[in-house]
Formats: structure tokens, sequence, C-alpha cells
């Protein structure tokens, strides 16, 4: 598996991958316009990252910016059975804008932060990502 | 020099108040016309066959009576009362007697004048209501202005509680929102001390990092508490203070909790003015934060607020302007008012502005207005000089 890493705070993101790396070959973005890049980029290479962990605050390209362009780089792929799982991590309590997200289908699912890593191995579970 | 009765006679029939005599059996011996026709009556109705007391209202016959035998004994020579007679239709008719004994054919007698005095008695009556009245008008008046007051006194007390917990919610959501992102880290950092340890890989090293970084964290998280509590305490007795400081420590404080808006400071003077520096700081974090919310609800593409700092001999100028496309005219000119909010109930008291407004005003003596710039909305602080 292949996951990608958005998170502007270094000791974050470096958590997040040491973490993840049990898990998948994991890369890592500090922010969204990058990660949109290597998002696509892989996509291009016919390598996609089956997991996204986005934050929604970032400088230069926030996450809410990002994940719609993800979604736009899949779609003008022709991807529509295998889209990646994009799970949004929020420090914000925008609960209703989430759930909004998830109800449009464009990200998969949310975590609130402080992040529980259970919970993200829960998420990874459930969408088929481990067994 | 004696005088004849006929001119007695003439004079009392001719009267203009009432003259009557009664005996001691209590009837009338004489009636005048006047006192007749005061009752309703023709004298020779009245005289002879009358009892005084038959023309008299029930409720004063005792004293009547009474007064009739004192004065019949002649335990005191005359009297000067008020009281009440019946007329022949039963109206009742307030006069004014004066009555003396006097012997009459031989007899001890009482002989007296009346004068009718109902429409006095009204008018004292309706003088009285009236007064009555006036006093329960000026005891309401004192009372209503009381009641307006107490009103007034409330209502001021709601909004200064409310603002009170406005900024008391203010400061949680800041501390919340400052909190989140050391919390992540510092919740990273322990599970994953748990999950390498588990692993058996925990280094003396990897052990050393998170807790040189949790400690780091911890102190950062202490002192966004204690930036609050400065922020929102109120000083009790007012100091000099730099005013272009105390900006640049607002917008530097404001800065931390967006990180996707541009903030300009662009300060042209050093002055320093004589006040409360956490006022004026509550007064530009709330214009800051409300162009913040104005340009995320707004989606603006690139977001920006430039906080000025200018001025000349009499006085100081800040201005706080954004580019989230300005205030709506239908609007603007509401925007200053008590529990006035454009946002939903979960996020907008209506009294941000209304504060400002207050503590510009009341406070610093200055004043603030507002007006849309072009690109957005700019609000001026005018602050005169000490």
């Amino acid at each position: 598996m292949r996951c990608l890493i958005v998170e502007d705070v270094e000791f974050e993101r470096e958590m997040m991958g040491i973490f993840l790396s049990d898990y998948a070959d994991s890369d890592s973005a500090d922010n969204g316009e990058v990660a949109v890049e290597m998002f696509s980029r892989a996509l291009a290479e016919g390598r996609p990252y089956q997991l996204v962990c986005l934050d929604i605050q970032m400088p230069k390209m926030n996450g809410q910016e990002a994940l719609k362009r993800m979604r736009q780089a899949e779609a003008d792929r022709g991807v529509s059975t295998h889209k990646a799982v994009i799970i949004m991590t929020t420090a914000m309590n925008a609960r209703e804008d989430m759930e909004e997200a998830i109800w449009r289908g464009d990200c998969t699912d949310y975590l609130v932060k402080p992040i529980i890593l259970a919970d993200l191995v829960a998420l990874m579970r459930r969408y088929t990502l481990i067994s | 020099m004696p005088i004849d009765k006929t001119y007695f006679r003439l004079l009392t029939d001719n009267a203009m108040v009432g003259v009557y005599i009664i005996d001691k059996e209590q009837l009338f011996q004489y009636v005048n016309p006047a006192l007749a026709s005061m009752l309703g009556y023709r004298p020779e109705e009245l005289v002879g066959t009358v009892s005084f007391l038959s023309v008299i209202h029930p409720d004063e016959i005792p004293l009547l009576v009474s007064n009739y035998q004192q004065r019949l004994s002649g335990e005191i020579p005359h009297s000067h009362y008020q009281s009440r007679a019946l007329h022949k239709s039963g109206r009742v008719v307030t006069v004014e007697i004066y009555a003396t004994s006097i012997n009459f054919n031989d007899q001890r007698s009482l002989a007296g004048t009346v004068i009718d005095i109902t429409a006095r008695s009204t008018a004292e009556e309706l003088l009285l209501q009236q007064q009555k009245a006036l006093e329960l008008l000026n005891s309401s008046l004192e009372q209503r202005i009381d009641d307006a007051l107490a009103a007034s006194r409330e209502k001021d007390r709601i909004v200064m509680q409310q603002s009170r917990f406005a900024a008391l919610g203010e400061m949680a959501a800041g501390i919340a929102h400052q909190w989140r992102q050391p919390l992540n880290m510092l919740g990273l950092s322990v599970q994953m001390l748990q999950l390498t340890q588990a692993k058996g890989a925990l280094t003396n090293e990897f052990m050393d990092r998170h807790c040189e970084k949790s400690l780091e964290i911890l102190k950062y998280m202490s002192q966004t508490i204690d930036d609050f509590r400065n922020f929102f305490s109120p000083e009790s007795e007012p100091h000099y203070y730099g005013l272009d400081e105390a900006v640049e420590r607002v917008v530097t404080f404001f800065t931390c909790s967006v990180d996707t808006i541009a903030i300009t400071t662009d300060i042209r003077i050093r002055s320093t003015i004589r006040g409360h520096v956490n006022e004026l700081s509550q007064v530009i974090l709330t214009l800051l934060n409300n162009a913040r919310d104005a340009l995320l609800e707004r989606q603006v593409a690139a977001p920006a607020i430039t906080v000025s700092v200018t001025g000349d001999d009499t006085m100081n100028l800040i201005r706080v302007s954004d580019n989230a496309g300005g205030i709506p005219a239908q609007i603007i000119d509401l925007v200053f008012d008590p529990f006035f909010s454009t946002k939903d109930a979960s996020r907008g008291t209506g009294l941000g502005l209304y504060m400002v407004k207050s503590l510009v005003e009341k406070s610093m003596k200055g004043t603030v207005t507002v007006r849309n710039s072009g690109a957005g909305a700019e609000f001026s602080i005018m602050l005169p000089l000490h």
C-alpha cells in the first residue's frame, strides 16, 4: 500500500510517517500544493496512493482545495472504482463540514485532532486497506 | 333705634341666602323663599307642619339633633357648620349653615341662614380628585422613571454580562484553537512511545527526543493560557502605553491563529497614549476576528487584512481593513447596534462591534467609523492625543 501524509507541522508529519511505515510505503508533503502534485504524478505513473491523510489547515493550499483537486485528478484519469481513501485530519470542530464532504463523496472519512492512532487503524480496516 | 319688623320680614323674604326659624318641636316656623326653593318646596309646604329632620340627609341627623339640642339649651350660642340636606326630588344638597338660638314668639327657638354649597363642594371634590390623580400621576411618574431606569440598568447589565461571556467564549475558543495542534503532537508522541516500546524498538535517543518535545509543547500550552489571561483580564488603573507596540502585539497574537490570511501592519507613527491597553487589544482583536470571519465565509481568493497606525498633532488613527467585499449598504449603519449580527446565533452574539463602539467612545474618548473602501470594509478608530 502507498500512502501520502499531508501535514504542515513537521513533528506530526514525522510521527505519522513512522507509524504508517508499519502498514505502507509512506510519502509526505507539507502543503496542499505539493500534495496535489505528488498525488497526480503517482496517478500518472500508474502507482497511485491508496491512502491520503490530509490536514485541513495548511498554508499555500488548504486541505479542502487539495481534496477537490485530487478528486478532479482521479476523474481526469477516469478512476471511478478504486479511488484513494482520503481521510481528512482537522484541528477544527467542523463536524458539519466534514460530514457534508463525506456525503458529497469528496473525502472518505475524517479524524479530529488529537488523532488516536487506533482510530486511524480502524478506518484503514473499515476501508479494507488492511485486513 | 328700633326697626320695624316688616323690614326684617322684607329682608329675609328677599334674601339670597336661605333663612329659617325652628321651634322646640323641631318644626319650621319660618322658611324664606330662597331656602324653600333650595330644597324644592314652596315655603307654605314646610312651615308649621314639617320637622326640619325630614329635609336632612339621614346620615347627618344625629349630628344635627345634637347641635339642635345644645343650642336650644343654650349650651352653645351659635354654630357654623357644613351639612347635607335633601331636596324634594331626593337629590343631596350640600349646605353651609350658620345657626343661633333666639326667642321667637316668647319661645326659645333656633334661627339660621343656609347657603347651597353643592357647586362649591362639587368643585372642591373635583379639585381634590384632580389633586389625588395628579399625586398619583406624580408618584407613578417616579415609579415609571424608576422602572425605566431599572430596565435600562438591567439591559446594561445583560450586555456587560454577555460581553463578558463573549470574551470568555473567545478566550476558550482561542485556547482551544491554540491547543489542538500541540495536543495532537503530545498525543502522537505518547502513542508512538507506547508502540515503539511494544515493538521493543525504544531507544534512549527516541525516548529523550520525545520527552524534550513533550516538555517544549507543555511550556507552549502553558504560555498560551498566560497570553489569553493577560489579554482578557481587566486592568484597574489606566497607564501609558505605546500605541504602535500594543497594535503590533495584537496582530502578532492574532496571526498565530490564522495561517491562511495575509496580515500587513503599516505603522507610520510611534505614539504613547494613556488608558487600558487590554481595551485597545479587545477592540482591535474584535475587528480582526470579524475580518477573518468575513474573509473565510466569502472564500476570498487572496484574503488580506491591513492594520495601519497613522496620526497627526491632534489624534491617532488606527485603521483595520480587509478585502472581503465590504458590508452591504442596507446594514452598514446597523453594525454597531447591540445584538445586531449577520452571523448565525451559534457564532455571533451581536455584541462585538457594540463593545468596540462602547470601549472606543466611553473609555478611550474616541470615535469609531466604518466605510466600504473598494475591496472591503475599513474600520477607523480615531483616538484624541492626551
